[in-house]
Parts: structure tokens; C-alpha cells; sequence
């Protein structure tokens, strides 16, 4: 239970909408109308897949408290070797979800 | 000047409707969270329109549980950790560039790893035809379902028996399914992978999820050093 009074927790919220907004707004806002040079679309390009790379590998190895867990019983990394190839065959997020779902949730009973 | 059309099509949902199953069960879990930490649940459903950022409302709420945490440094995590929309956001803007000054403020509001993916995924696929209404309409069923299943969350609390370490994979699973969308050549399969060896070792010592920006502007960089290498051959050749 939160030691806030009502009016700090409103007050929070309102202060996380506000930074949450601007680094989202700030590009429409600048950028709509000018150019890109072609060394920004080239880097631009390759910003997903290095922020899902990241995103990725840290959900699979980082544990709480920042320790890494690189053993054989990590059950995240066979789950994910299983999505990543039901990912790359069919290109589904509902197909990734259900099979990983399915497959951590056996290798968390059987494993 | 600020006109603003929403469409909601067959093609919408069927781009959203993976979306929402993954964010039920994370919204689900971040409700009762919430609740557990003392928020209403008017309060919840204000963070979760206005904020609308799964890890970030995740971390806030933690921080909010544990009493120790000032307002300004829960803000100032917040924004680090949404710091990635600012990426996102100006790779969309090549495709919403022609869109009214309401549409670009609306529009910003719904930009998360999800939703950006996926319209990304769609604007960049010449024969999908994605159309500005469209990503709008598909945003806010998004948005919507984390709403609603944040909420239900709240209001079910101690009812619901949650399996934290198999809601957090839905997470996972929901991440490399969007990260396949991007496997399109080498060169994009090899730099995601070097982003994420690059964001394990950034992740010892950076806090709050600045390893994945930071990873992410790193590798970012090095591919667009080989891209610019190999079109550079190709105008050789060519």
C-alpha cells in the first residue's frame, strides 16, 4: 500500500502524462514537414528490430534485481527458440503469443 | 487543420485483435497491481489513458508500492523509460506527414512498442494499403483494450490468481512476434542481435531501461553505417 495521499497520487499520474507525451509529440510536431536525409532513413530503419532485440533479450536473460540467468533451466529461452520459429514461419503476433503461452507454460510443469 | 479521421475496418481488427489478447492478461496484471498499491478506480483508468505505457505504468506502480519513492524521481523514471517513443515516433512521421495538426497530436498519444510495430509493419507494406484513419482506429482499439483490462483489473483484485512468470512471457512471446515483422534481410536480423548482446552488458550497469536506448541508438547507428556502405557499392555498380 502506497504512502501517497489521493492528491500525490493525481498528482504522479498527471506528471508521468505529461513525459510520456512529449518524446511521443516532439517528432510530428519538428519533422513532418523537412526532409530526412538519407543517412537519418537509413538509421531510422534499423531502430525496430534493435529495440526489439534489446527488448527481447533482456526479457529472456535479465532477472530482477539485474542478475542474468544464462543456465539450461532459464524455461524463457527455450520458449522463446520455439516462438521465434513459429514467429518467423507464420509473421503473427496472436501465433507467438499462443505458442509461447502454451510452451512456457509446459516447460514450467514438465521441466 | 485539425480534422481527424478514424477508421475501424476489417483489416483494423484483424491488426488489433492480436494486441488485445496479448494486452488482457498484461492489463489484467498491472490493474491489480494498481489496486494492491492503493489507486481507484478512476485513478487507474486516468494513468492508463493519459500514460498508456505498459513497462513504464508497471515500474510506477511498484515505485508508488514501495513508499519510498519521491513524485519527481517516479516522473523523471517514466520519462526515461518512454524515451524509446521518441524513436518510434519519428520513424512513423514519413507516413503520417500529409495528416492535420490534430491528427499528429492524437496520433502521438497511441505510440507504444505494440502499436508502432505493427503500423509500421503495415505503412512500410506497399500492398497493404494502410491508410492514416486506419492506424488510428487500430491505436485506439489497442489503447481501449488496455484500458478496459487495466480496470477490470482494479475492480477484480485479489480475485483474479495471477501467474506472474506466465503473464511476463506473454510479454516476451508478444516482443518476437513483432520483432519477426523486421527480419526482412541479414543485415536487419544481425544488428537486432547485436542490440540485444549490447543491451545485456549496458543492462550491468544502466538502470530503468536506458540499455535499450542506448542499445537501441548504438546498433541503430552500425547498421546505418553498412547501409549507407552497401548502397554506396550498389551506386558503384549500378
Amino acid at each position: 500500500m502506497t504512502t501517497m495521499t489521493h492528491g500525490e497520487i493525481l498528482l504522479t499520474i498527471f506528471g508521468m502524462s505529461v513525459v510520456s507525451y512529449i518524446p511521443r509529440v516532439l517528432p510530428p510536431l519538428f519533422l513532418s514537414n523537412r526532409k530526412i536525409p538519407r543517412s537519418v532513413e537509413n538509421w531510422l530503419k534499423f531502430v525496430p528490430t534493435s529495440v526489439f532485440g534489446a527488448l527481447v533479450f533482456s526479457e529472456i536473460f535479465v532477472r530482477p534485481g539485474y542478475t542474468f540467468d544464462f543456465s539450461m533451466g532459464n524455461i524463457s529461452l527455450w520458449a522463446s527458440l520455439i516462438v521465434t520459429a513459429v514467429a518467423c514461419k507464420t509473421r503473427s503476433i496472436g501465433a507467438s503469443i499462443v505458442s509461447g503461452l502454451a510452451s512456457f507454460w509446459l516447460l514450467q510443469h514438465y521441466l | 487543420m485539425f480534422g481527424i479521421q478514424i477508421k475501424i475496418d476489417k483489416q483494423v481488427l484483424l491488426a488489433s485483435l492480436p494486441i488485445m489478447m496479448g494486452y488482457f492478461p498484461l492489463g489484467l496484471a498491472c490493474g491489480v497491481l494498481a489496486g494492491s498499491v492503493g489507486l481507484s478506480t478512476l485513478d487507474i483508468a486516468l494513468m492508463s489513458i493519459f500514460v498508456f505505457a505498459g513497462s513504464g505504468q508497471f515500474i510506477a506502480l511498484a515505485m508508488m508500492g514501495s513508499g519510498a519513492a519521491a513524485i519527481s524521481s517516479i516522473v523523471l523514471t517514466t520519462f526515461i523509460v518512454n524515451l524509446r517513443h521518441l524513436l518510434y515516433s519519428s520513424t512513423l512521421v514519413k507516413y503520417i506527414s500529409s495528416g492535420s495538426r490534430g491528427y499528429h497530436m492524437a496520433f502521438a498519444q497511441e505510440i507504444v512498442d505494440e502499436t508502432f510495430a505493427v503500423n509500421e509493419n503495415r505503412f512500410s507494406d506497399k500492398e497493404a494499403h494502410w491508410t492514416m484513419p486506419q492506424a488510428l482506429g487500430m491505436a485506439y482499439a489497442s489503447h481501449g483494450a488496455w484500458v478496459i483490462s487495466t480496470v477490470l483489473g482494479q475492480i477484480l483484485g485479489s480475485m483474479v490468481e495471477i501467474d506472474i512468470n506466465l503473464v511476463g512471457y506473454t510479454l516476451t512471446a508478444m516482443f518476437i512476434g513483432l520483432w519477426s515483422f523486421h527480419f526482412k534481410n541479414h543485415r536487419l536480423i544481425i544488428v537486432g542481435l547485436f542490440a540485444g548482446a549490447l543491451a545485456l552488458w549496458l543492462s550491468t550497469f544502466l538502470d530503468y531501461k536506458l540499455h535499450i536506448v542506448i542499445s537501441t541508438v548504438a546498433a541503430a547507428t552500425v547498421g546505418m553505417l553498412w547501409e549507407n556502405s552497401v548502397q554506396k557499392d550498389e551506386a558503384v555498380s549500378a
